[in-house]
């Protein structure tokens, strides 16, 4: 397949979550700042489409001691078209198969519309808590 | 409670708390800590956390994320010394941001949710969220 090809309304995606924003036996256990772009995204808040990879396989370019820090969760991306999301391809050649953005989540638009974005990166973090497909063991 | 934030957050006041410890080392120590009563504050276990982002350094998550600043780290100790202060409830977590911010996030039964975001020395971005009300938004101090 090509990873180049748009992303259809019907796919899924990852997205890994560093484990200090999970705390089980919070009404909402992952935290909103799980969501929250780094001056690395530029193009787009990253994720990984579920057609090309398993969830474990996302972890493969974070370095080896700290991999088994993240859980990753499963996002429909239906569900980010109901808050107003897209997701973008964009492959990384030396990183795993499937990259993608968020663009609507890049860092300056972030910087532009913070207040905005942060109500938006909390209900990922409610759709999120709900859809965890890998922990650290 | 946390309905208790709308108190006012005055620049100096919160000046005063960050500073008043020599270094973050000295709040390793409850007896040093900023909170007078550290064994029995509500805030003691956030401030602790808090305490503790200093062993973080940069690329704690793998993927470059920087750690807090000492300057943000007292900064944040000092505004939960104002938030104990005026009888704010301890947050449900305290969590360092990717970008070398900490964060405050307080979930109530009812739906309530309140995020403080110490983004850089004595400044804060608060989101208030109330179950069927748009969100509110206002950054610290406040005066």
């Amino acid at each position: 397949m090509d990873e180049h090809r748009p992303v259809e309304d019907s796919e899924f995606v990852y997205r890994r979550i560093h484990r200090v924003y999970y705390q089980a036996g919070l009404p909402i256990p992952l935290q909103a700042a799980a969501f929250r772009p780094t001056t690395n995204d530029a193009t787009g808040l990253s994720v990984f489409r579920a057609v090309f990879v398993q969830p474990i396989d996302i972890l493969a370019s974070i370095e080896p001691g700290k991999r088994n820090d993240y859980y990753v969760v499963r996002l429909a991306v239906q569900e980010l078209h109901r808050l107003g999301l897209t997701v973008v391809a964009e492959p990384e050649p030396n990183g795993p198969a499937g990259h993608a953005v968020i663009p609507e989540l890049s860092w300056p638009v972030y910087q532009a519309d913070k207040q905005r974005l942060k109500v938006i990166q909390l209900e990922l973090a409610k759709l999120a808590s709900a859809a965890v497909v890998h922990q650290p063991s | 409670m946390i309905t208790m934030l709308v108190n006012p957050i005055a620049e100096e006041a919160w000046s005063r708390k960050a500073n008043q410890q020599d270094s973050l080392s000295a709040l390793a120590t409850p007896q040093n800590g900023i909170l007078n009563s550290a064994d029995t504050s509500p805030w003691e276990l956030a401030v602790q956390t808090v305490i503790q982002f200093q062993q973080l350094g940069d690329n704690w998550d793998g993927q470059g994320a920087p750690g807090p600043s000492p300057e943000l780290l007292a900064s944040a100790i000092g505004l939960a010394s104002l938030l104990n202060e005026q009888g704010v409830a301890p947050p449900s977590r305290v969590v360092p941001g990717p970008e070398g911010s900490v964060i405050f996030e307080w979930q109530e039964p009812e739906g309530m949710y309140t995020e403080i975001e110490i983004d850089r020395p004595l400044h804060a971005e608060v989101m208030w969220i109330e179950p069927g009300q748009p969100a509110k938004h206002w950054t610290l101090p406040t005066e």
